[in-house]
């Protein structure tokens, strides 16, 4: 048979060929799976060390803020086969080798005044093309700062998105010293560094929620050995009390236009939510039911409330209309569902879901009505979203204290916040910058 | 046709002889003077009595008789005539019957001939006919067994393309990341041109997904996945010089 | 879920009397006339059974609750009742009940809660007869643990109400 080998080969040739005229179709190949993960991005430490190291790893901070945000699965640099620094340096193919879809180079330098250079270069590996570039002038405090920028610069370029690394964190610590506790109120980076203390008390504090231009943090305080509402300027310090009436003054919602916050009141008799305008603390009156009714959340176009509410026995979440009308209940499965908050395109709402005494932080799709849980540690509380919507901060337990952490919104990656002094709760997601960070 | 003038030849003297013996009849006839007519014949006188008689009478008798005899003799060669003219009537009649069969034998000879002729011509036709078939369905069957070979080799080629297919599809789908927030209903067609060895040499987005990163991430699955898996056969690489992938996230969002 | 408080706080009851008085499981509030400040007549010795009941009830400042619940149940309502009394018999003397929770589900709702708590044992005293300028009710929620595991019997000791004078 082998002698017929060539002149099959001939037929075959001929079939094709005329198979192909024939045709005259390209051939489609139909691709539908695929890795769910990050984009595979290669970050080369930074160069141009002085005499001493600068006092950040610009680098470092730049993979752990793309490596939490689940978006990018940053490569292992013992892989690297280069490590270039400078644009002239990079050599395409050593990335393709390690399959990186981005890379990221920059450099530290010294420059005057204590001052720092930071460069950065932002490449496309398979196309060879560089997608951002930029360099600045910093104090050394702030290089943390300038990374974040450059985690948002390189977010942005490759997903399309708007990225949450210069945005702020807070929430309340509180520490034992023999049988006295200290409780503060403190706002950190987006990761948890870098924490600055902006109200320290012996009694408890509750519910940081941040005004939508992020000036003003407003929160319970048990000073008065009550919970009484208050709002603080977090650049100046200064503070006022926004509601102390009789019984319980609570969870402070802002409106998305700043001139309302929703709260919860228990005036007259039992818990309630009110509307108070800002400018004249006028009262409205929202819910009127024997139940309780708490933890409200604005819709991102201040049209409606989501609410939790026990009238139907268990704790649940509840929507109406920002003038109180046209209560509808939006949980039904698990036994209870509480504290919830809209995400910023208003598609989904992040709570706590409980089930047989475990406690996770969930997300609501509110299109489809599905419950999908993001964690499945036990004691989960204060789910915040971020203003992109992409990840949402929470409060657990680990190595038997309370901690922060972050999920990615669809559940994949999870990472602890740096740990704080004490036991950490209450985190509330800053918006986005409305200032820009002068160097 | 030879029988045939024999037979001419036979009947000739056969003539002749029948001719013969009438006129020897014919003479002992005229000899005894055979009556053969029914006619009473006249009783001749006594001559007796004719002697005496009348002269004139027997004279005029013997003129009447011999008139007579003249008239039977007439008739008789004239029967005699008669019957040889019928004899040989007769004879040629029966040469005739005998040509007219033999011709007819003859006719009936060639006519079987020919039928032969036709018949054998019919068989030879038969023959080469089906020896013809024979040949064809040889060659028919020479035909099927190639186009048997060459259908293998066509649903190998095509088992060989689908394989491919599949290996390429496998390739590109682990090398492809898809970005969070994908959703089904997202589309994203390359076009790829393919070297010899499977390399890419060109990827282009056909048609955009509507997102940037969901399209940056189908054209660098697609570069990583490079070189494709390929074949060395020529015809077969035809097939995948140019090629489009279409993307169509499916699973778990 | 029921039947398991239901069970543990019949436990709990049992323990409770035993402690009270052994045998003799009495309602001190019903039998026992004298009534003042706490431990002043057990020197009186004849029925100390009973008032040591009443001064033991009295020295109980906390008042507790099943999970999710602001039900006072029967042996709880005993101690309600006793420092109800003892307000009812002292108008100079007011009451501040402070309610809490275990750690477990959202602060906010939490402090709702406590709140709940509280008012369910503000509401028992005052209709014992104690008027409303005198009974204070304040939440802390999940806010001032006493016990702080992650187990139930701390979760059980945390949901309470605080009486405070």
């Amino acid at each position: 048979m082998k002698t017929v080998l060539q002149p099959m080969k001939c037929i075959l040739a001929v079939l094709f060929a005329g198979y192909a005229a024939l045709a005259s179709a390209i051939l489609t190949i139909e691709i539908t799976q695929g890795v769910d993960g990050g984009l595979p991005i290669s970050i080369v430490p930074f160069g141009g060390a002085g005499k001493e190291p600068p006092p950040q790893d610009v680098a470092a901070v730049i993979e752990a803020d793309l490596a939490r945000s689940g978006r990018f699965t940053p490569l292992d640099k013992k892989d690297f086969v280069s490590r270039p620094t400078d644009d002239k340096q990079v050599v395409f193919k050593d990335w393709r080798i390690v399959k990186a879809e981005a890379l990221v180079i920059g450099s530290v330098k010294p420059a005057a005044g204590g001052r720092y250079q930071v460069e950065f270069r932002l490449y496309d590996v398979y196309k060879e093309k560089q997608l951002a570039g930029y360099s600045y002038v910093v104090a050394a405090d702030r290089l943390r700062a300038v990374a974040h920028q450059i985690s948002d610069i390189i977010y942005e370029k490759l997903t399309g998105e708007p990225g949450v690394f210069s945005t702020r964190i807070a929430y309340v610590t509180r520490e034992q010293t023999g049988k006295r506790f200290n409780y503060k109120l403190q706002i950190a980076d987006s990761d948890g560094y870098q924490p600055v203390t902006v109200l320290s008390s012996v009694e408890p504090l509750m519910s940081p929620a941040w005004s939508p231009d992020g000036t003003r943090l407003a929160y319970v305080s048990f000073e008065q050995r009550r919970p009484v509402l208050y709002m603080q300027n977090v650049v100046t310090g200064t503070r006022r009390r926004i509601a102390e009436f009789n019984g319980i003054n609570s969870a402070p919602a802002w409106s998305p236009d700043g001139t309302q916050l929703a709260l919860t009141l228990s005036r007259d008799g039992n818990p309630e939510i009110y509307l108070m305008r800002l400018s004249d603390n006028a009262l409205t009156r929202l819910t009127s039911h024997p139940a309780i009714d708490t933890e409200p959340s604005w819709s991102p176009d201040g049209k409606e409330i989501a609410f939790t509410s026990d009238r139907g026995g268990k704790p649940q979440i509840y929507r109406m209309r920002a003038d109180g009308s046209n209560v509808e209940r939006l949980t039904f499965e698990g036994e209870y569902n509480a504290r919830a908050s809209y995400s910023a395109d208003g598609k989904m709402l992040t709570l706590v879901s409980g089930a047989q005494g475990r406690y996770h932080a969930a997300l609501l799709h509110l299109q489809s009505s599905t419950l999908q849980m993001l964690t499945d540690t036990p004691l989960d509380e204060s789910p915040s979203f971020a203003p992109n919507g992409r990840m949402i901060l929470y409060a657990t337990e680990h190595g038997g204290r309370g901690v922060l952490a972050s999920v990615s919104a669809d559940g994949r990656v999870r990472q602890l916040l740096k740990l704080q002094e004490g036991d950490v709760r209450e985190p509330a997601w800053s918006p986005f910058n409305r200032t820009t960070p002068t160097n | 046709m030879q029988s045939g003038n024999l037979r001419t030849l036979l009947g000739g003297r056969k003539a002749i002889f029948y001719a013969v013996l009438v006129h020897l009849t014919l003479v002992a006839l005229v000899a005894i003077g055979f009556r053969w007519q029914a006619k009473p014949a006249v009783v001749p006188a006594k001559v007796v009595q004719a002697q005496a008689v009348n002269d004139a009478e027997t004279q005029k008798e013997i003129e009447r008789r011999k008139k007579q005899e003249r008239e039977r003799q007439a008739a008789d060669a004239k029967r005699l005539q008669e019957q040889t003219k019928i004899i040989e009537q007769k004879r040629k009649d029966e040469d005739k019957r005998k040509a007219a069969e033999a011709d007819k034998k003859r006719k009936d000879d060639e006519a079987r001939q020919a039928e032969v002729k036709k018949k054998k011509e019919t068989e030879e036709r038969r023959k080469s006919a089906e020896s013809s078939l024979k040949e064809q369905l040889v060659h028919e069957e020479k035909e099927r067994t190639e186009a048997k070979v060459k259908a293998e080799q066509a649903a190998r080629a095509q088992s060989e393309l689908a394989r491919l297919e599949g290996l390429i599809r496998q390739k590109v789908e682990r090398n492809w990341v898809r970005p969070a927030g994908w959703t089904k209903g997202m589309e994203c067609v390359v076009r790829v041109r393919l070297a010899p060895t499977g390399e890419v040499i060109n990827a282009t987005v056909a048609r955009s997904s509507g997102s940037a990163a969901f399209d940056r991430s189908v054209e660098n699955a697609v570069y990583k996945a490079s070189p494709l898996p390929m074949s060395e056969d020529k015809g077969l690489f035809e097939h995948f010089r140019e090629l489009e992938l279409r993307f169509r996230p499916e699973g778990q969002a | 879920m029921d039947k398991k408080i239901l069970f543990s706080l019949l436990g709990l009851a049992a323990l409770a009397l035993t402690a009270c008085g052994g045998s003799e499981a009495t309602k001190p509030a019903v039998e026992d006339k004298s009534v003042g400040a706490a431990g002043a007549d057990t020197d009186a010795g004849v029925s100390g059974k009973s008032l040591d009941a009443k001064a033991d009830l009295l020295a109980k400042r906390r008042v507790y609750f099943a999970f999710d619940s602001s039900a006072v149940d029967a042996e709880n309502r005993a101690i309600v009742e006793a420092h109800a009394a003892y307000l009812a018999a002292n108008k100079n003397i007011k009451v501040v009940l402070e309610g809490h929770t275990d750690e477990r589900g959202t602060r906010e709702y939490n402090l709702a809660l406590g709140e709940r708590r509280a008012q369910a044992v503000e509401r028992m005293v005052k209709a014992l007869g104690v008027s409303a300028d005198r009974v204070k009710n304040v939440s802390y929620g999940e806010e001032k643990a006493l016990a702080m595991d992650h187990t139930e019997t701390a979760w059980a000791l945390n949901r309470r109400v605080e009486i405070i004078y």
